[in-house]
């Protein structure tokens, strides 16, 4: 009797768990969900800021010969500082151009979306960051994302309503056509799963790479455009017994510390 | 009315550590971010009370986490609930009192149930969609999964250390004089 009331218990937990799962899919559950995820995202960016500003706040602070390096580095900044006023009216007029520029971008359909990093991936070791824009903005699977002044880093791989999860570039399961900016235009594959490094694969051994060199998407991919920076050069793997030389490539930006993307929405 | 209580208790406390166990995900500090206080919070709450009830709220929680995740929809909350299930079977027939050492059998069966289903996916599904670019990274998958077990157990034995000084539910002759 005891024995059966508990199996008929765990059977009402799996039948209402189904339930569940068929009415998400169905999309009964889906304002609930989306209400629960608007009501929490801005606390949850904020966690992210946070989160990053004391990781780097830890990191400085760490290393204390690198602390009074970058201290004197510091003073002799401040020497230089009068010297460069000058250019800051030059550049103030600038601004105030390139201002214009981006109020004209925003109202563009095709200008990146903002939205905000609110958390890692939550089950797996894997690169994969979630941000707080999803399909209801027009987030779709594949769509490119791209940080500050478009450097890119990385594809949607799954979108939900609200929320959407960004795959990064550094991910081992992450594989993007990427060209170099040498004399060759070389084109090869670019692959995570290196730590904080890339790797270039697929480089035609004939072709010659040199450290520094930067690295771009080549837009031979449908979804991504062509001309995003995405990292530079720093070691060259040329082996005679391989049939094509790799290239270790430095991201132009820290993956670890992504705050604000824009999302490259593709209208097909 | 208690039951009503105990259950609102179970909802909030559901909702809470859901929420909390994102807030930490990005925690700078190490240890932080390898807790799983979803599974911490319902292998104490079976342990309190051991009957399949319980775990309702455990799926409120996983479809919480669900949006924190790449994973398809549902797999998570699945993978949360068969160990969460594997758990309350061995509380409820196993276990016969409560110890350090039982929470840190069932803890750690709980949260390895968890990971380990969510690895199988990840290794036999998606690396044949997908590949892996790196064999390495099944290393620190595994290093991974080590460190999230050892974490999350750590933490729910200080856990019984405090709730053993306010609870007489922790008591071996409870247990047996309540199952018996």
């Amino acid at each position: 009797m005891y024995r059966s009331s508990t199996t008929r218990q765990l059977v009402l937990v799996g039948g209402i768990l189904a339930l569940v799962l068929i009415f998400h899919f169905v999309g009964i559950t889906s304002p609930l969900e989306d209400y629960t995820v608007r009501l929490t995202r801005t606390a949850l960016s904020q966690n992210q800021s946070l989160s990053v500003k004391v990781r780097d706040q830890y990191r400085f602070f760490a290393n204390q010969t690198e602390f009074i390096s970058l201290a004197s580095q510091c003073f002799d900044d401040q020497l230089n500082q009068s010297i460069t006023d000058t250019e800051i009216k030059k550049v103030e007029a600038e601004n105030a151009e390139l201002r214009a520029l981006l109020t004209f971008k925003k109202r563009n359909p095709t200008a990146p979306l903002l939205a905000n990093v609110i958390s890692k991936d939550l089950v797996s070791a894997q690169q994969i960051i979630i941000i707080d824009k999803g399909a209801v903005e027009g987030i779709k699977v594949g769509d490119p994302v791209v940080a500050r002044n478009g450097i890119f880093v990385g594809l949607i791989t799954k979108a939900n309503n609200t929320t959407a999860a960004v795959r990064l570039i550094n991910d081992n399961q992450s594989k993007v056509a990427v060209t170099l900016l040498n004399k060759d235009k070389s084109i090869g594959v670019l692959e995570g799963g290196f730590g904080i490094s890339l790797k270039m694969r697929f480089i035609p051994r004939n072709e010659i790479i040199s450290v520094g060199d930067k690295v771009i998407s080549s837009g031979l991919e449908s979804s991504i455009p062509y001309g995003l920076s995405i990292g530079t050069v720093s070691v060259i793997e040329n082996e005679a017994y391989k049939p094509f030389q790799e290239a270790v490539i430095d991201p132009s930006i820290d993956l670890s510390k992504l705050t604000v993307l824009g999302v490259l929405i593709n209208s097909d | 009315m208690r039951r009503i209580l105990v259950s609102i208790f179970y909802l909030i406390g559901a909702v809470a550590v859901a929420f909390l166990e994102v807030a930490l995900l990005n925690s700078p500090f190490f240890t932080f971010n390898h807790l799983n206080l979803t599974i911490v919070f319902f292998v104490v709450a079976c342990l309190l009370n051991p009957n399949p009830h319980v775990l309702l709220p455990a799926i409120l929680s996983g479809l919480i986490l669900e949006q924190f995740t790449s994973l398809p929809f549902g797999l998570l909350t699945v993978s949360l609930m068969i160990p969460l299930v594997i758990t309350l079977i061995i509380i409820k027939n196993v276990v016969t009192n409560r110890s350090v050492w039982s929470l840190f059998l069932v803890v750690s069966t709980s949260v390895l149930g968890f990971r380990i289903i969510l690895w199988f996916y990840r290794v036999f599904f998606l690396a044949s969609l997908n590949g892996l670019n790196t064999v390495g990274t099944l290393f620190n998958l595994f290093n991974y999964i080590f460190y999230n077990v050892l974490i999350t157990t750590i933490f729910s034995i200080v856990l019984f250390v405090l709730i053993n000084r306010l609870s007489r539910r922790w008591n071996p002759k409870y247990v047996h004089s309540g199952q018996r």
